[in-house]
């Protein structure tokens, strides 16, 4: 399941970056914290859709729908 | 003091002229670091006296200050470098950063982190702990961290870093003191640190580290950051590799 | 040595093999193998009180700030504010500071000046001249811009602005820009300079650059008294008494839209064209919302962009003003400078809409939009009376509404050249100022240029369609 399909307020674990996304963007997933086995919820929805604001260990980094779709989540139980 | 300051890119000539000084006229230097938006051009400002604006717009600094400061008897270069997240990464930033704590050997490296939001900016710190012994901590935005009911116990912050830490609230001017003194007593080696490596690497990245690491100590047995400089290599770092041929490094 | 530098090499070696073995895992492993760290030191030692009171009024703030209903009223509204109390506000101390220097401090020192037996150029130069202009610009410019700067930057200390980008990010990623590039264009509301400096905010060149070059379309501080008074004078005289007021207001509101407008255009225009490339790798971090600290604000943010933007401003208008002063009153066969230039302007001028006068204005006064009015008035009692010399000549001034309409009027001014210098006000190349500054945070004379002549050859087209449109049907 991809980032992206992840709804408003719901919670998942990240469980690695797709192999398409490399180099610098990868990178700065990576060292912004979405690592595998961070826990990561949808905060905030931009008023017109994209991108999302997701809430990660303590911070708040907003995404855009091209770059959420190239991160592998599972839903917490 | 430092020679390599006056070889290293990043020390513009007109950024010196600017100070109107040289490197060499300070007793010490000192590197500030941190992640963008933990009030470290608020910590700058309040050492040097400087009055730049700050603002809360995560990376708004810019091409980095310059500034100084003295302490009891001695006086301190201090350098802002940019605001990065990591070191780890290609950007200019992060080069400036690390190339700079890693060639430009400053006395001491502040660190300086978000209280209330420690893990992500423990990133940049346990990377750096890699490369300087002589870092320390500066727990920032301690009035936030109050606020939104977060509590830091920073002895045992300090003992699991292995590093001074030091509560701050520099925007109201409070731990800057005994921020002032402990960076002194690291210039001046009254503090000998214990920096955090870090242990928790995985697989066959953490086995190839743990050789060249090993390799680069037999080869180089002064270097303290050999652990750092292999994964560098790993890498592919071209201005590493250019260093440890001109024997620049070890 | 050489036994050294063998071993060196079987190192590197080494390493580079490694390295192709391990590949992009790299990164993951140390960067997971970081946080594996930091989650357990954190436990250690941090404890968190169960949700405090600040900690959900972030989130309730964002969630108003950024909710689909209430989302972008509260970013217009805002805006909206902002530039009313700017406008406002600064009324007062424009006209206070106006009086101070021009009706008494001009008039003390051409005494000085005639005390001194300073011969007629000199007085015209240093004091009609350079002294003139830059009290114009110090009068109209400065007050504005102590109050929006202070503004804007308290909601950038709050914490508010990058919640903008985040809102509006959509609208510039379709126009191949970055989010981020909201906070420049509504900076530069208050200064283009000052909006170009802003932009050091955007990491990717090619997106900085983009809103570097379409910052000129925000209609800065310098251009609100020359859009109010125009609007006043030809659109408001042109309806009922008691609704002059309100759509004058509003057709200068209409211009300012129809900049942002041309912002979006302008920005996908350049990203199919000049400045193709990639979307960058977009990342905003929220920061959490934090208390400003007022009196700090306002102090720092006066000292680093006001009082800064100001110099640059008058290192800029001074030698403007002596040029206004010696092209009014050095004549060539009878005529000065300035009404040679006039006429000579005038086909192109009148043929896109314009006139010679505004023409010529727009050239001298490039170092600041606040003395186009004041240089228009002028140059236009120049040109009618046809006269060089004389105590009017190159000194510039400015009068109530009435005083100033039928001056405009006496020289030829219809209801199609109001609205023309509207548009051409909005479009037209940037201030010296804002010039100077794209060169500095550029390092580059193409795209400085591309800054400077875009906007001008967009003005001449847009009027140039207006007029004929106009005719048309008018």
């Amino acid at each position: 399941m991809k980032l992206s399909d992840l709804k408003y307020g719901e919670t998942a674990r990240i469980s690695g970056i797709s192999e398409q996304c490399q180099g610098e963007a990868r990178r700065r997933l990576l060292d912004l914290g979405f690592v595998r086995g961070t826990i990561v919820t949808v905060q905030n929805i931009s008023p017109l859709g994209n991108p999302v604001a997701y809430s990660l260990r303590d911070t708040l980094i907003a995404l855009r729908h091209e770059q959420a779709e190239q991160i592998f989540i599972e839903l917490e139980e | 003091m430092n020679e390599i300051c006056n070889t290293c890119k990043y020390n513009t000539a007109s950024g010196l002229k600017k100070l109107g000084e040289k490197v060499t006229d300070y007793d010490y230097v000192v590197a500030l670091a941190g992640n963008p938006n933990t009030g470290k051009s608020t910590v700058f400002n309040t050492l040097t006296g400087l009055r730049q604006h700050t603002g809360n717009w995560p990376g708004k600094t810019v091409a980095t200050a310059m500034g100084s400061f003295s302490y009891l008897d001695k006086t301190f270069k201090l350098v802002d470098l940019p605001g990065t997240y990591s070191l780890l990464s290609t950007s200019e930033d992060e080069e400036i950063a690390r190339d700079f704590i890693l060639f430009g050997k400053p006395d001491v490296t502040i660190v300086v982190a978000d209280a209330g939001r420690l893990e992500r900016n423990l990133n940049l710190a346990l990377q750096i702990l890699e490369i300087t012994d002589k870092a320390v901590l500066c727990l920032n935005l301690m009035d936030e961290a109050a606020r939104h009911g977060v509590e830091v116990d920073d002895r045992t912050l300090a003992r699991d870093l292995g590093i001074p830490v030091v509560p701050t609230t520099a925007r109201s001017n409070k731990g800057m003191d005994n921020l002032l003194q402990t960076i002194y007593d690291l210039a001046e080696n009254k503090i000998v640190t214990q920096p955090h490596r870090i242990k928790n690497v995985l697989g066959e990245t953490a086995t190839a580290i743990e050789k060249l690491s090993n390799k680069l100590t037999d080869l180089y047995p002064g270097l303290p950051n050999s652990r750092w400089i292999a994964m560098r290599l790993l890498e592919g770092d071209t201005s590493i590799i250019t260093a440890l041929k001109e024997g620049r490094l070890g | 040595m050489e036994d050294k530098n063998k071993q060196l090499d079987n190192l590197l070696n080494e390493a580079e093999d490694l390295r192709k073995n391990i590949g992009n895992r790299l990164h993951d492993d140390l960067t997971e193998g970081i946080y594996v760290d930091a989650a357990k030191i954190v436990g250690d030692s941090v404890y968190t009180k169960d949700k405090k009171r600040a900690f959900r009024m972030d989130r309730a703030i964002d969630n108003i700030v950024t909710s689909r209903i209430w989302g972008f009223p509260i970013m217009l509204l805002l805006l909206g504010i902002v530039l009313w109390i700017t406008i406002i506000g600064a009324n007062y101390p424009s006209r206070m500071l106006s009086t101070l220097l021009i009706d008494i401090v001009y008039p003390f020192l051409k005494g000085v000046g005639e005390s001194l037996h300073f011969p007629v150029w000199l007085s015209g130069i240093l004091i009609d001249g350079v002294y003139l202009a830059t009290a114009w610009v110090v009068a109209v410019m400065l007050p504005p811009m102590a109050i929006f700067f202070p503004l804007f930057t308290l909601l950038e200390d709050f914490g508010y602005l990058p919640r903008v980008a985040f809102n509006l990010d959509n609208l510039f990623r379709k126009a191949g820009a970055h989010g981020k590039q909201a906070l420049t264009m509504s900076m530069g509301f208050g200064c283009n300079a000052a909006g170009v400096v802003a932009t050091r905010i955007i990491d990717s060149p090619r997106e900085r650059l983009i809103a570097i070059i379409t910052n000129n379309f925000s209609l800065c501080n310098g251009r609100w008294p020359t859009q109010i008074l125009i609007a006043t004078i030809f659109i408001g005289a042109v309806v009922p008494e008691g609704l002059s007021h309100i759509v004058a207001t509003g057709s200068v509101i209409g211009i300012a839209v129809l900049g942002i407008g041309f912002t979006f255009l302008v920005s996908w225009f350049l990203s199919k064209t000049m400045l193709k490339g990639e979307a960058s790798f977009f990342v905003l971090e929220l920061p959490p919302y934090r208390p400003p600290r007022i009196w700090q604000t306002i102090y720092t943010s006066i000292i680093d962009r006001t009082l800064v933007v100001l110099g640059r401003a008058v290192m800029f208008a001074a030698p403007a003003g002596a040029v206004i002063w010696l092209i009014s009153n050095i004549d060539i066969e009878g005529q000065s400078i300035a009404v040679w230039a006039i006429n000579a302007f005038d086909p192109f001028a009148l043929f896109i809409g314009l006139n010679g006068v505004i023409l010529l204005a727009y050239i001298v006064a490039i170092p600041a939009n606040e003395i186009v009015i004041p240089t228009i008035l002028m140059l236009t009692v120049l040109s009618i009376n046809s006269i060089t010399g004389g105590s009017g000549a190159g000194v510039l001034f400015d009068g109530n509404e009435p005083e100033v309409a039928n001056i405009l009027h006496a020289g030829g001014w219809t209801l199609l050249t109001g609205i023309n210098l509207m548009l051409f006000s909005l479009l037209h190349n940037p201030c010296s100022t804002t010039i100077y500054t794209i060169y500095k945070e550029t390092g580059s004379v193409k795209w400085t240029t591309v800054a400077t002549v875009l906007p001008i050859i967009m003005g001449f087209i847009v009027c140039f369609l207006v007029t004929q449109l106009w005719h048309l049907f008018a």
